[in-house]
C-alpha cells in the first residue's frame, strides 16, 4: 500500500532515484536497451510500483524506508529473475558465499535497515573486468592520498562510504578531507563503471 | 566460491549504484545517460495513474461479481423455499407476481424448467431492487 504521494516533490525524487538505480543495474546485467523478456529498465520500475500499489510487495514501513525496499527487494530481484536461465545457473554455480554475514552491502540511510539486502544477488564480474576496474581506479587515483585511503577502506576494509566517522578514524583524515575526497572518489567510480559498460557494449 | 576480488568489485559497484541513484546524484546520472528526466517522470506518473485506475476498476468488478453471486444465491434460496411448499401453484404465483407469460408455456414445463424460470424471475427482481437501492 503506497504511503507516498508520487506527485509530491518527495515522490518525484523517489521516482527519479528508482529509475536511476534500475538503469545503473540494468546496464550491468543486460547488454541491450531491451532484454530477452522485452523489458527495459523503466519496465522494472513500473513493475515494482505496480506490485507496491497493489500491496503485493510485502512492504513493512517499520522494516525499511520505501526507497530501500523498492530498490533492493523488488527491482533488484526482478532484474535478476529475468536473466536467461543459463546465466542464472552459471551464477549459482560460481557464486557461493561462504559467510554471508561478512558480506555487507551498502545502505542508503545512515542507520541500518532491518530488511537485509539479499546476499546471493551479487554480480559475477569476470576476472578481466575485475582487473580492468582495479587498474582504472588506481590509474585515476593517481597519487591522491586521501582518495586512496577512502578507496582502500571501502574496497578492502569493508567500510561503506556512509561510514564517515569510522573511515575518518581508520584512515586518520579529517571530516573535511573525507567529504572532498569522497566526492572525487565517487567521480572516479562513475567514470570507471561507465567506461566498463561502454567497453562491454562495443 | 565468490572470489575476494569479485566481492570487492561488487562493493565498489554498490557504492556507485548508491551514488547515481541518490537524491544528489540521480538527476545528473540520468541526464548523462542522455535521458530527458522531465519526460521520464511524466511517463512514470502516467503509469502510476494507470495502475491506480486499474486497481479501482478491478475492485469495482470484484464487488460487482460478489453482489451478483449474492443475488444469485438469494434467488436460488427463494425458489427452493417456494418449491418445497406443497401448496405451491405456478399459475397462482404467476398471477400474484403479475408475470406476462403464455399460458401454454408453463403448462408443459418440467420441474427443472419451472425452477429455472423462477430463478430467472427472482434474479431480475432482486437485481432491480439492488439498482433501486443504489440510486436512492
Amino acid at each position: 500500500m503506497a504511503i507516498v504521494d508520487f506527485n509530491s516533490p518527495i515522490g518525484k525524487q523517489l521516482l527519479k532515484n528508482l529509475y536511476a538505480y534500475s538503469r545503473g543495474l540494468y546496464s550491468e546485467l543486460y547488454r541491450a536497451e531491451v532484454n530477452e523478456k522485452g523489458k527495459s529498465y523503466t519496465d522494472y520500475v513500473h513493475q515494482a510500483l505496480d506490485m507496491h500499489l497493489r500491496g503485493k510487495d510485502n512492504y513493512d514501513p517499520n522494516q525499511a524506508p520505501l526507497e530501500y525496499h523498492l530498490k533492493f527487494h523488488v527491482i533488484k530481484r526482478e532484474l535478476h529473475n529475468d536473466l536467461p536461465t543459463h546465466v542464472k545457473k552459471a551464477y549459482r554455480e560460481r557464486i557461493k558465499i561462504v559467510d554471508p554475514d561478512k558480506f555487507e552491502m551498502v545502505h542508503i540511510i545512515p542507520e541500518p535497515a532491518k530488511e537485509k539486502e539479499p546476499a546471493e544477488d551479487i554480480l559475477d564480474f569476470t576476472e578481466h573486468d575485475q582487473k580492468l576496474i582495479f587498474s582504472e581506479i588506481e590509474k585515476e587515483i593517481n597519487g591522491d592520498d586521501i582518495v586512496e585511503r577512502i578507496y582502500l577502506a571501502v574496497a578492502h576494509d569493508k567500510f561503506n562510504l556512509s561510514d564517515r566517522a569510522e573511515i575518518c578514524k581508520e584512515c586518520d583524515i579529517t571530516h573535511s578531507d573525507f567529504d572532498n575526497g569522497k566526492r572525487r572518489f565517487i567521480t572516479i567510480l562513475k567514470r570507471v563503471f561507465k567506461k566498463l559498460q561502454l567497453t562491454q557494449t562495443s | 566460491m565468490a572470489s575476494e576480488d569479485n566481492i570487492k568489485v561488487n562493493k565498489l559497484f554498490a557504492e556507485y549504484l548508491n551514488e547515481i541513484s541518490s537524491d544528489q546524484g540521480s538527476e545528473e546520472f540520468l541526464k548523462a545517460e542522455g535521458i530527458d528526466t522531465d519526460q521520464l517522470l511524466s511517463e512514470g506518473l502516467r503509469k502510476i495513474k494507470q495502475i491506480q485506475m486499474n486497481i479501482a476498476s478491478e475492485k469495482t468488478e470484484r464487488e460487482y461479481q460478489a453482489m451478483k453471486a449474492s443475488v444469485f444465491q438469494r434467488a436460488k434460496d427463494q425458489v427452493e423455499k417456494l418449491l418445497s411448499d406443497a401448496s405451491f401453484s405456478l399459475e397462482t404465483f404467476i398471477k400474484s407476481e403479475n408475470i406476462q407469460v403464455a399460458y401454454r408455456n408453463f403448462e408443459n414445463m418440467t420441474k427443472d424448467e419451472i425452477k429455472e424460470f423462477l430463478e430467472r424471475h427472482y434474479l431480475l427482481k432482486f437485481d432491480k431492487e439492488n439498482d433501486k437501492k443504489t440510486l436512492d
